[in-house]
């Protein structure tokens, strides 16, 4: 697990959906049953390699998704609400066992690490951020970006 | 007299502040380059296109804690690629949080065939250290994958084929300073690659170079020892 720290990063945060999924599987708690987020969608997962599992079945979260959103805020270092928050089953690494985790996604980010090959010059459009937290510790698992590229 | 006094006192301290606010932290730095931010991208390292498809790449590049001008980043890695919009790298990330606050990860980025791009942030590996970064195209599985010293840290799929090589040092703004020193020059050793059919790794062995001569150095020590360093800095 991760407990390292982003502060600060400039972000290009343009809009907030405004809209809060949870899925939670606590005592008194409504459950979303599917993954239907508009920020990102599953086939966005599958492109980045996460593909999601069922979580049913699963234990209770120890850690809320309020507090994992926290954590993420924290991580990044930015105090933008996060549009979409999701419990899902995760492998913080290939071959290791899948773990359920707080999905936190907030739109927009920052400019990725890299601008591509040297000799290019490209233009980049941050789309959404992704911060992966464990459910059990309330660890980051690992956090990710994205967004288009063009010449 | 008193009252002459007290505003020398004052002064002399708002003369000390003003001093430290606009010196860079040295102890957050290696070195300073004192040049003007424009934004533009600068790369020190050295590329390949091979005869044949790559299907690997990978050094052992150093980690280094270069001064990073204000929300800026400076990274250095490895990658496949073909063409400015289609790329699959790892290296190490180093960003100002625009306070000369510095924070260091391990990364991955890759784009599809649409134009989207993808990154995935990890665990910095230790200043000094030389992590051999790594990245495989499969061609039976159309899939990357990424490994820092050995551990694979994901794998996706793949939606291009991977024409050349690089392994470079990259910075944001000429304010940047490119990681290392001239006499402190931050080295990417073993640094090869894999073509597809081919079995052996073989040496990277072509000149190295860098954006802007007159700031950044690159010298190839060996067929597959490069450095590369700030001509601003010493260290």
């Amino acid at each position: 697990m991760l407990s390292l720290k982003v502060t600060g990063r400039r972000y290009t945060v343009t809009a907030l959906l405004g809209c809060v999924l949870l899925m939670m599987s606590g005592p008194g708690i409504a459950a979303p049953s599917q993954y239907d987020s508009v920020l990102l969608t599953e086939e966005d997962l599958k492109a980045h390699g996460l593909n999601l599992q069922a979580v049913s079945g699963k234990d209770s979260p120890a850690v809320s998704a309020e507090d994992a959103a926290a954590t993420a805020q924290s991580i990044l270092g930015i105090a933008a609400r996060p549009a979409d928050t999701f419990r899902i089953l995760a492998s913080a690494m290939p071959g290791l066992t899948p773990q359920t985790a707080w999905l936190v996604l907030f739109e927009g980010g920052a400019l990725p690490p890299s601008r591509g090959p040297a000799g290019s010059e490209n233009e980049f459009k941050p789309r959404y951020t992704g911060v992966l937290i464990d459910d059990r510790s309330g660890k980051l698992v690992y956090w990710f970006e994205g967004g288009s590229v063009s010449p | 007299m008193r009252s002459a006094l007290i505003l020398r006192l004052l002064l002399a301290q708002v003369v000390a502040l003003t001093t430290i606010a606009v010196a860079p932290d040295a102890a957050a730095a290696a070195c300073w380059p004192d040049r003007v931010n424009n934004g533009a991208s600068y790369f020190a390292g050295t590329g390949r296109t091979p005869s044949a498809f790559p299907r690997g790449v990978r050094s052992n590049i150093e980690v280094y804690e270069p001064y990073t001008f204000r929300s800026s980043e400076v990274t250095a890695w490895t990658m496949l690629h073909r063409g400015g919009t289609k790329w699959s790298q790892v290296g190490w990330w180093q960003n100002d949080d625009g306070f000369l606050n510095e924070t260091r990860w391990n990364f991955i980025q890759w784009t599809d065939a649409n134009g989207n791009y993808f990154t995935r942030f990890y665990s910095p590996s230790t200043i000094g250290s030389s992590p051999k970064y790594q990245v495989m195209y499969d061609t039976m599985r159309v899939e990357w994958s990424w490994s820092v010293n050995g551990v694979i840290l994901h794998a996706a799929p793949a939606h291009w084929r991977p024409e050349t090589v690089q392994i470079q040092g990259e910075t944001h703004t000429r304010a940047d300073q490119m990681p290392g020193g001239y006499n402190a020059r931050v080295t990417m050793k073993e640094s090869h690659f894999i073509v597809d059919g081919g079995s052996t790794w073989l040496f990277i062995n072509t000149a190295a170079g860098v954006t802007d001569s007159t700031i950044h150095g690159a010298n190839k020590v060996n067929a597959e020892w490069y450095e590369i360093w700030d001509r601003a800095c010493s260290a």
